[in-house]
């Protein structure tokens, strides 16, 4: 392309060309930016995620050296019992341990509003345990063949089941992680 | 610095080579793939993490089913539930996504061996193992593994 003069401006393919290059590296910008903030947000979800299904570390450890374990159902103020002869599912679940002092303690795991709770009986150490759970029934007492057990046995799984949510913007894609995992007392 | 730029350039006031447009769009696309696959690559390991720990889990739901199988090889008549026919291979979706029918699913699988000893005497024991397959994304398959060795009930 052949200037008149040292002076001339520039011609209107020049200055097109350049803005369409200029939208074309902004463009890519902004959207690289939009989308490692979208990531950044995903990613520190799917990091909860990945630290929730080992919260269950403790509950499984608590299970393992419990002395008694009972499903029950948690109304907002008391621990429902299940009845001998229904199936023991419930959203709560009562452990007994003998602490170091060779005393015994309550400790309690119970689902409301879609959160679960832990805490010792009479104690004040109640603090949320994991949240955005799907399910309703999380607990269940089971026999080595996966089971549900109308009737508690001494050699009895608890199995814990429970739907998290992973990503709850429902504009994009929601999804729900499940573990399943399982504990059996061994005292 | 102008002056500078004048010099390097082959004519003052002339415009950029073709050669070098193509060069610094190269270098661009080339910066910014990087980064892009950098953001791909930490949220599929992430992911990844993720699904791992729920298989690992998932795991050890059958190997505490396993353990608490009744293995009594002294009653009358022995009592022997840990036996792989007892732990069919099972499926989970690990992760559901709604409004789609995509799933990550984990086949879960049992072995059983009784542990040689030529000693009559000698406690059979039972070495387990609980797999978990699964994959993700087109890449695997991935397999969590839990090994363990049970001795009768006493």
């Amino acid at each position: 392309m052949k200037r008149l003069s040292s002076s001339a401006a520039y011609t209107l393919l020049e200055v097109m060309i350049t803005s369409f290059i200029f939208t074309l590296i902004m463009g890519s910008v902004i959207a690289l930016n939009v989308f490692a903030a979208r990531s950044s947000q995903g990613l520190s979800r799917q990091l909860e995620m990945n630290s929730n299904a080992r919260v269950l570390n403790r509950l499984l450890m608590e299970i393992r050296s419990a002395q008694t374990v009972s499903i029950r159902n948690y109304n907002g103020s008391t621990f429902g019992v299940i009845p001998p002869g229904t199936q023991q599912r419930g959203n709560a679940l009562l452990l007994t341990l003998y602490d170091t002092t060779n005393s015994t303690r309550q400790i309690a795991y119970w689902l409301s509003n879609s959160n679960l709770f832990r805490a010792t009986i009479n104690g004040t150490d109640g603090r949320l345990w994991l949240s955005n759970i799907t399910n309703s029934y999380p607990f269940s007492a089971q026999d080595y063949r996966g089971s549900t057990l109308s009737n508690l046995i001494d050699r009895v799984v608890v199995d814990i089941s429970v739907g998290l949510i992973v990503d709850s913007n429902v504009k994009d894609y929601r999804q729900t992680l499940l573990v399943r995992t399982g504990g059996t007392k061994r005292n | 610095m102008f002056k500078r730029l004048q010099t390097w350039c082959r004519v003052p006031g002339a415009g950029m080579t073709l050669v070098e447009v193509l060069v610094g769009t190269a270098v661009f696309a080339l910066v910014f793939g990087s980064v892009l696959t950098g953001i791909t690559q930490a949220s599929y390991r992430i992911a990844w993490s993720k699904y791992n720990a729920a298989a690992t889990k998932f795991a050890e739901q059958r190997m505490e089913q396993i353990q608490s199988a009744p293995l009594e090889l002294t009653a009358t008549p022995p009592i022997d539930a840990v036996v792989a026919t007892n732990f069919p291979t099972d499926y989970v979706d690990m992760e559901k996504f709604v409004g789609t029918t995509n799933t990550v699913r984990a086949a879960r699988t049992v072995t059983i061996d009784s542990v040689p000893n030529s000693n009559p005497n000698a406690l059979k024991y039972k070495v387990i193992t609980v797999s978990v397959v699964w994959s993700y994304r087109g890449r695997g398959p991935f397999t969590n593994m839990l090994v363990t060795v049970r001795a009768p009930d006493q």
